[in-house]
């Protein structure tokens, strides 16, 4: 079973220097993979750096999982490689696809929810972790459009992907937000329907207001009902690795790790039902771990 | 039912058509076009056009902004509106086909020389390899650079056969325009001023984690390719000796060696 990272912050270029040069108290870090897959420099010389003192999890937007594209070999030859030299506390990526025909997007895109796409989704999923030696993490993703083909919603479809290909859940409590609002179904009632055991960390981030949508754009603070959302997670999950991430319009590091922090005092105020260590034996339980 | 691949096929069409997912729509065929009607939800917020162009804008200005950050320099030189149609017709030809972001300008310089902006501004081709040099050389391979002190140890009869391995990152870029000098414009902010043509051959590397780059003269050209393909110094002196003749070769060759090591452009030697 993973450990419990604490509050954690997505690692940044713009904070590089700082963090190199204060070591600010953070729990842990979280890269994106594909920014560290190069051979030599900067990027993977800060990142040795900062592996030096902090955990650090590998956080992907390539995988691709749900692409009818053959699973890229290359791609996870230097994940598996990056790991490797990393050692990560562990893998994650989104539940999407990114690009078909050869072609990325460089963007997740979402997938139909139906029993065809669950199969081939399971069968990918259980590849890729058999590839990479480990079991992974996958992430719920904002959406700004439904299928009509869809027979399941978004939840139970994240569900069985977890159980049926034995995979961890990185639930992005604002990705659900923003997509309850997008499509009108309740976030509670997605929280409530995640099985506990699956779920190992958890996303938080800022997204924009456009009016008839709300947009994951990672440039602002964490907004209040986002923050009751979490808190309401951490209820139900217990004590989940915690990470804010904040991609445009970077403020300065300090003001990141406020977010942090502020998500500790939440986690930390609330009184809730499941220990980490309850978790943890569930999960356990059910792999004879 | 679509199958998936149907349904990603069509969805990539729309999301990245050109003039928005609405046009994207009208240009396919009559079967794609009602599959593509029956695809997305709609409700009285947002049609699914809309939610679909939701994904088109993200999916252009994700790769837009990206090539702005790698090609800042281009981006000077023709301007914000100029760009957008440039990366907008890059895409068109040279969509993302790597798993990294990072390459995803890798075939502009290319395309540039061939397009319409690069035609009225010869320049600007050598301009974005220049750029795109510069990237390739952030992220080569790191090497320890030669400490001059071991050289100095070498016995002055082994020199001439003595062997250089350069960095990983070293680039030798022949250009036909002095476009090292518009960079620095564009870095430091100032309008880039269009150049006269001057042949120049820029060497561009990494050393203590910065990239640098310098134009280097016809000899210091010979030299460094005749180090790169595994020439003995006695040969590499001879390149030097070419350009600044027999009296002034030897010490023209130990101040570019000199130069070369301050520089951390050497990283191995080999008497073999």
């Amino acid at each position: 079973m993973d450990p419990f990272l604490g509050f954690g912050v997505g690692l940044r270029t713009k904070h590089y220097s700082e963090i190199l040069e204060t070591h600010p108290a953070v729990d842990w870090f979280e890269v994106i993979s594909e920014n560290f897959m190069v051979a030599g420099g900067r990027p993977l010389h800060v990142l040795e750096q900062v592996r030096a003192r902090y955990p650090v999890a590998l956080h992907g937007v390539s995988l691709s999982i749900g692409s009818t594209d053959p699973l890229n070999l290359e791609y996870l030859r230097q994940l598996k490689a990056l790991a490797q030299r990393l050692e990560p506390a562990w893998i994650s990526d989104h539940l999407c696809w990114t690009g078909v025909g050869g072609r990325n997007a460089h963007d997740l895109l979402p997938l139909p929810y139906t029993p065809a796409v669950l199969a081939h989704v399971v069968e990918r999923v259980r590849r890729v972790q058999d590839f990479l030696g480990r079991r992974i993490l996958l992430e719920n993703v904002s959406t700004y459009l439904e299928y009509r083909d869809s027979t399941m919603p978004e939840w139970e479809f994240l569900t069985q992907v977890a159980e049926q290909a034995d995979c961890g859940i990185l639930l992005d409590v604002n990705n659900i937000y923003v997509s309850a609002f997008n499509h009108g179904f309740s976030a509670e009632e997605y929280l409530h329907a995640v099985p506990v055991e699956r779920v190992q960390q958890f996303h938080l981030a800022g997204h924009s207001d456009k009016g008839t949508y709300l947009h994951d754009t990672h440039d602002h603070p964490v907004c209040d009902p986002v923050w009751e959302l979490y808190a309401q997670a951490v209820r139900r999950f217990g004590s989940i690795s915690t990470l804010i991430e904040w991609d445009d319009h970077i403020p300065p590091f300090a003001d990141v790790h406020a977010e942090a922090l502020h998500a500790r005092a939440i986690a930390e105020s609330v009184d809730h039902a499941h220990s980490r260590t309850d978790a943890a034996a569930l999960l356990e339980a059910d792999h004879g771990a | 039912m679509p199958t998936l691949e149907q349904t990603q096929q069509l969805f990539w069409k729309l999301i990245t058509a050109p003039e928005g997912v609405a046009t994207g729509r009208d240009a396919l065929d009559l079967g794609q076009r009602l599959l593509g009607d029956t695809l997305v939800r709609e409700d009285a917020r947002l049609s699914a056009v809309e939610r679909l162009d939701i994904y088109a804008d993200m999916y252009f200005y994700r790769i837009r902004d990206c090539l702005k950050d790698d090609f800042a320099a281009v981006h000077a030189v023709i301007g914000e509106a100029a760009f957008h149609n440039l990366v907008t017709d890059y895409l068109l030809v040279h969509p993302s086909t790597h798993f990294s972001l990072r390459y995803a300008g890798r075939h502009l310089p290319g395309f540039v020389r061939r397009h319409p902006f690069g035609t009225q501004r010869p320049y600007l081709a050598d301009l974005a390899s220049l750029e795109w040099t510069i990237l390739e050389a952030f992220d080569a391979a790191d090497a320890q650079p030669l400490d001059a002190a071991a050289l100095a140890a070498v016995p002055p009869e082994c020199w001439p056969a003595l062997r250089f391995t350069l960095t990983p990152s070293l680039h030798l870029l022949d250009v036909g325009w002095p476009v090292h000098e518009i960079w620095r414009q564009a870095q430091a902010g100032e309008q880039p001023v269009d150049p006269q043509p001057v042949a120049t051959c820029l060497c561009v590397w990494r050393h203590n984690l910065r990239v640098f780059h310098r134009p280097i003269d016809t000899a210091e050209r010979a030299a460094l390719q005749a180090v790169r393909t595994g020439a003995p110094f006695a040969l590499v002196c001879e390149h030097i000796a070419e350009d600044h003749g027999e009296v002034e070769g030897p010490t023209q060759a130990l101040n570019l060696l000199g130069a070369w090591l301050a520089d951390g452009l050497l990283v191995g030697s080999s008497a073999q």
